[in-house]
């Protein structure tokens, strides 16, 4: 009975790797001739990712790549991450995109990709790491600096400002926020307060109104990123205040919490263009071509002027 | 006094070694290389040695932290602090070792240490405060555990660990990793402990029926203790295993790890209501695993598909456990 | 036969895995009989009783209920014709009430979902005078003894309106009063016309309730006698399929009388009654007493199992300091509790292993044990005590009563105990094993141990000690020559008259 059971498990577990997998092998077989890209991000199950992914999908097909995009359940995954750059590195692709969720822990693997002559290249989060071929990503000081100059233009000087920051140690978030707050000091404006709410909708709620209770008189708010944005929009309206808040990444929610108001502005970043040009400069890389050892991915500013356009955009990529 | 004349020369009554037999012993063993052939024909890269490497180096950790729950689970018990033990005791081993710069050898043992520290203290609340159910003490222990790793590193990871630290996570022996090696040796030795020592049949007892084993002379709480502190050092070691390879101590290491070593456990054959697992068992249970997520790796299917796969696994290997034990109670 | 058989069995057989377990019975009761099933464990009752009940489905042969076929493909088919089945272990939830428990799964309701509590109420109250008892329907189960439980689980029979109810060893649990009460049930339901189907192992029990008994034995019927033309000597000798020699085996009479054991003012925990006495190699010192009376708690208490207030043991003249059963064992103790499954064996381990147990630190070769030491001493024991099956891997679930309580017995042993504490030695263990048993005891007492036997069955104390002890709330109130027990005494003494 047993053994019968178990052929029928076997049988199971098969039938679901051959029904979902058989389209990626099929792909390995044609692509036998193209060169192979392998993209592990930090996860693939949230939207800022799934941008990313579709860049690098898009910049296979223009290129004529197989480009193949993985990623762990979840950011919070690290040694799952390690095990799939890892396990890709046994395929010996051309060259790999990698995002780190936790720049160190990759480093041993990416010594061994460096002797097995795979070129890493990163992307969105950068690693300390000499012999990586390139970095793509959103300088996040500038980021910062761009929400602090929009803020401001939303105030006048002697205004009182709040600062959400990401997680303590998080550090793409704390060079936002230092961007920010140069910023806006230098137009004169006072931040009055500056907490954690470690990138998290509810947590951000939660801070905003405990500010509130210290400072009710502020003139506008900049969040780190656009959930802790959304949260403290809604902790502002609890209070009924009306004031300028501005996010950080340029989320869908975000862009629409913008339509609607609640949110002044967001500085988006281009995850699209990280994936894209992270396949695209990976190609070249693979080719022998040289590659810059720092690509800007740039950011945009988004208000409630250009919101819809980029909303559309934003939905294009996803399909929706 | 009181004894029973004997029969010295009793001949020894032979087991019937049935086909049966061999299955219920050997089942979850021959799914295991029936997942590998499967594996090893759907993707050529399966059975490189580089690749078994791989899979030996990223089976260790779970290995030891299965291991480790296998004693709470042949009590009856539990133990979900693992995961955050393993992340408490590696950023204790940083903050001695890089930040205040202690020697590497102290490092160890502070790592150890902490996760022995932190499983005898699960074991005091459980046999000492009387907490109804480990599973009520270890989820104290690992929400206290993952706090404390986080705030005494302000949530930052610690990185630039001595050789000497990382050589069990980190090196090989000619093409074998160190921490394979290292995880045969514990397992030889778990083996012997829990078949050849009267403390491990203690905890077999333990499991079977705790009021037979307290009437039959067992000092229930003192193996209870024993068994935590084993589980909690055995997270100590995985810490150690996973600084070598990942280069770093981070506060968020190990999370959600005791559920792989749980389902590796019970994949292995082991019965959540206690005394019946083996060694033996805990090693397929791992190797099935830790299989199955390689080869998915290698076939490029998505990290949510393979939680299902995985899932079905665990749910399909306890079904096939409870339909034998069935068949075997209706004889 | 000239009334018409409520339910009929013609030739059933049934096999498990290719072996027939039950052999061409045939079996019939009649309107408002009590029919008896008496069987040693493993002679087939149980397997019967699941097919009449539906839940087992029959291989061969044919059943009829009021002379017309009928086939069951499950317990609910059973019901359906009134058939209802009060087991030995009870079915009920203790959290919620005497009403809800009747009732369960079987809701009387109003309209669609609302369930009617004040029928139902009512009902259980009648269901209840019908027993000739005056429970509270609102009582939670939980708060009633396990007497007033079992007849809550017969009430049930009423929700399906029985006309044949199996009781499946209703008394194993019951003490004296209890069973009496239950057996006046029983009377009460015959007069109402339901017909029972009454399975036990107390033979006394049967001749008092029974019409007639069918006898089984490996599987087949042996016979089936009216009560009144049998007695207890030939049912037994049907049901073993050998005369027993006795019922309770005499031992020679032993010189040696040294004082194994001193118990000195040993107050129980929660109690302020003081407990005071002796036993001797050589003889068996029985401990009376009705459910309740402190008889086990004094035995968990000597052997450090439960907390004592105060006290002093002596063993031997030597004052032993006893906190846990691990000092105990180490001071010769041996505990044979009264729940063997739940205190005395694990089940779903090797037979060697359970004996092995208590004496494990005895084979240690330097670290290790010595696996094939344990094995040997293992498989000594199993062949001595003659258990059966004689294999050390067999696991103790798949024992027999009687079996499963040699084992519990070669643990001790194994552990060299000199002072032998037997709760309820031959519970639920059919007549033949229980000669076994007492065999054994003797073997002890022979050998020099001290032997102490705590039971609720007073014809057992009596054929087997030499000096009873009876308790009465917490305490001893009598201390009685076997010459000078005889039943009447012992229970006055065991309900504090004088």
């Amino acid at each position: 009975m047993k053994k019968r059971l178990s052929l029928s498990l076997i049988f199971l577990i098969l039938l679901g790797v051959v029904l979902t997998g058989c389209s990626n092998n099929d792909a390995n077989v044609e692509a036998k001739s193209k060169p192979t890209i392998v993209v592990v991000l930090k996860t693939l199950s949230s939207q800022y990712w799934k941008f990313v992914e579709a860049g690098a999908k898009k910049a296979g097909e223009d290129h004529n790549a197989n480009v193949i995009i993985l990623g762990p359940s979840s950011e919070g995954s690290i040694l799952d991450q390690v095990n799939l750059v890892e396990d890709s590195l046994t395929k010996k692709p051309d060259a790999m995109v990698v995002s780190p969720s936790q720049p160190p822990t990759l480093i041993p693997v990416f010594k061994k990709a460096k002797k097995m002559g795979v070129p890493i290249l990163l992307v969105d989060t950068d690693a300390d790491w000499d012999d990586k071929t390139s970095f793509l990503g959103t300088d996040n000081v500038t980021a910062g600096r761009q929400a602090g100059n929009l803020l401001a233009q939303k105030l006048k000087p002697g205004d009182k400002v709040v600062l959400i920051d990401g997680a303590l140690g998080n550090t793409a978030t704390d060079a936002r926020s230092k961007g920010a707050k140069e910023a806006l000091e230098k137009q004169h404006i006072k931040v009055v307060a500056e907490q954690p709410a470690d990138s998290d909708k509810a947590e951000a709620e939660a801070v905003m109104s405990n500010i509130l209770q210290v400072h009710p008189d502020i003139n506008g708010v900049y969040c780190a990123n656009d959930d802790m944005a959304i949260g403290a929009a809604r902790a502002i309206q609890a209070h009924h205040l009306k004031v300028p808040i501005i996010g950080t990444d340029g989320t869908i929610e975000a862009v629409n919490s913008i339509l609607k108001g609640d949110l002044a502005g967001t500085i988006a970043q281009k995850p699209y263009d990280m994936g894209y040009r992270g396949v695209v400069n990976a190609l070249r890389a693979a080719g022998g071509k040289s590659v810059k050892k720092r690509i800007d991915t740039g950011v945009a500013v988004i208000s409630k002027e250009n919101a819809k356009k980029e909303l559309s955009f934003l939905q294009k990529i996803l399909g929706q | 006094m009181a004894n029973v004349a004997f029969d010295e020369n009793q001949e020894i009554v032979k087991e019937k070694k049935t086909v049966k037999a061999f299955l219920n012993k050997f089942g979850s063993l021959i799914g295991l290389i029936l997942l590998c052939l499967i594996l090893a024909i759907l993707n050529r890269d399966f059975l490189s040695l580089n690749n078994i490497m791989n899979i030996a180096r990223q089976s260790s950790i779970n290995a030891l932290l299965a291991i480790g729950m296998l004693l709470p689970i042949l009590t009856a018990g539990i133990d979900l602090s693992i995961g955050s033990i393993l992340a408490l005791s590696i950023m204790c081993m940083g903050i001695a070792v890089v930040n205040m710069g202690l020697n590497p050898i102290a490092g160890l043992i502070i790592c150890v240490g902490t996760g022995a520290l932190c499983g005898w203290v699960n074991g005091i609340l459980l046999t000492k405060l009387r907490l109804p159910h480990p599973f009520i003490s270890t989820l104290g222990m690992m929400n206290i555990a993952r706090g404390l790793a986080l705030i005494i590193t302000a949530a930052a990871p610690i990185a630039g660990f001595p050789m000497a630290v990382q050589f069990l996570g980190s090196s090989f022996a000619g093409p074998i990793p160190v921490s394979f090696i290292l995880v045969v040796i514990i397992y030889i030795l778990f083996h012997l402990f829990l078949t050849r020592t009267a403390t491990g049949k203690y905890i077999y007892a333990i499991g079977g029926n705790r009021d037979a084993a307290h009437l039959s002379g067992i000092n229930v709480d003192r193996v209870l203790i024993l068994v935590y502190t084993l589980s909690g050092l055995m997270s100590g070691l995985a810490g150690l295993v996973l600084v070598g390879r990942v280069n770093s101590a981070f506060p968020l290491a190990g999370l959600d790890y005791e559920l792989d070593a749980i389902a590796a456990v019970i994949i292995g054959g082991a019965s959540f209501f206690g005394g019946v697992g083996t060694v033996w068992g805990t090693m397929v249970g791992t190797l099935i695993i830790a299989v199955l997520r390689n080869g998915l790796n290698l076939m490029n299917i998505t990290s949510d598909l393979q939680k299902t796969i995985i899932g079905i696994v665990i749910i399909a290997a306890v079904f096939v456990d409870v339909l034998r034990q069935r068949a075997s109670k209706k004889q | 036969m000239s009334i018409q058989a409520l339910l009929e069995l013609r030739n059933i057989s049934k096999s498990f895995s290719g072996n027939k377990v039950i052999k061409n019975i045939s079996f019939s009761v009649l309107p408002g009989e009590v029919h008896v099933l008496l069987g040693e464990n493993g002679a087939g009752k149980s397997t019967l009783i699941k097919m009449m009940t539906g839940a087992y489905t029959i291989d061969e042969g044919e059943m009829y209920w009021n002379s017309k076929p009928v086939k069951f493909s499950g317990p609910a088919d059973a019901m359906e014709y009134g058939i209802a089945t009060v087991y030995q272990e009870l079915n009920l939830i203790p959290e919620l009430t005497v009403c809800e428990n009747i009732f369960l799964g079987r809701e009387l309701k109003k309209g669609a979902r609302l369930l009617d509590r004040t029928k139902m109420r009512e009902r259980a109250k009648n269901y209840l005078k019908r027993l000739g008892q005056n429970i509270d329907p609102d009582k939670k189960i939980s708060e009633l003894g396990v007497g007033q439980q079992q007849l809550v689980e017969i009430a049930k029979a009423f929700t399906v309106d029985a006309k044949l109810i199996i009781m499946d060893e209703p008394t194993a649990s019951l003490s004296e009063t209890e069973t009496e009460q239950l057996l006046q049930t029983v009377d009460e339901l015959i007069r109402q016309g339901i017909s029972i189907v009454y399975i036990s192992h107390k033979i006394n029990e049967l001749m008092e309730i029974g019409d007639r008994i069918t006898i089984l034995r490996d599987g087949a019927k042996v016979d089936t006698l009216d009560v009144k033309e049998t007695s207890q000597d030939e049912l037994i000798e049907l049901m073993v399929g050998r005369a027993l020699d006795e019922k309770y085996p005499k031992r020679p009479s032993l010189s040696m009388k040294q004082e194994g054991l001193r118990i000195e003012n040993l107050k129980l925990k929660n109690s302020q009654s003081i407990i005071s006495f002796s036993a001797y190699q050589g003889e068996i010192l029985g401990i009376s007493g009705l459910v309740g009376a402190g008889r086990t708690e004094m035995a968990r208490a000597i052997f450090g199992a439960d907390e004592k207030n105060s006290g002093d043991v002596y063993v031997f003249g030597k004052k032993v300091n006893i906190k846990k059963p691990k000092d105990a064992i180490a001071a010769g103790f041996a505990f044979i509790t009264e729940d063997r499954k739940g205190e005395g064996l694990f089940l779903d381990q090797s037979l060697a292993f359970n004996i092995n147990i208590a004496s494990m630190k005895n084979y240690k070769k330097g670290m290790m044990l010595s696996n094939r030491e344990l094995l040997q001493s293992a498989g000594a024991y199993i062949k001595a005590l003659r258990v059966n099956p004689q294999r050390k891997e067999e696991h103790a679930r798949n024992l027999s009563g009687g079996n499963q309580q040699k084992i519990v017995i070669a643990k001790w042993l194994a552990t060299k105990a000199k002072i032998f504490i037997f709760d309820e030695p031959t519970r639920g263990i059919d007549v033949g094993a229980k000669v076994e048993v007492y065999r054994l005891i003797n073997q002890l007492v022979q050998e020099g141990a001290v032997v102490m036997i705590i039971s609720s069955e007073l014809p057992e104390l009596m054929g087997m000690c030499d000096r009873i002890l009876v308790m009465n709330e917490g305490t001893i109130t009598a201390d009685l020559k076997k010459e000078e027990a005889n039943q009447e005494i012992i229970m006055k003494a065991a309900t504090g008259g004088k």
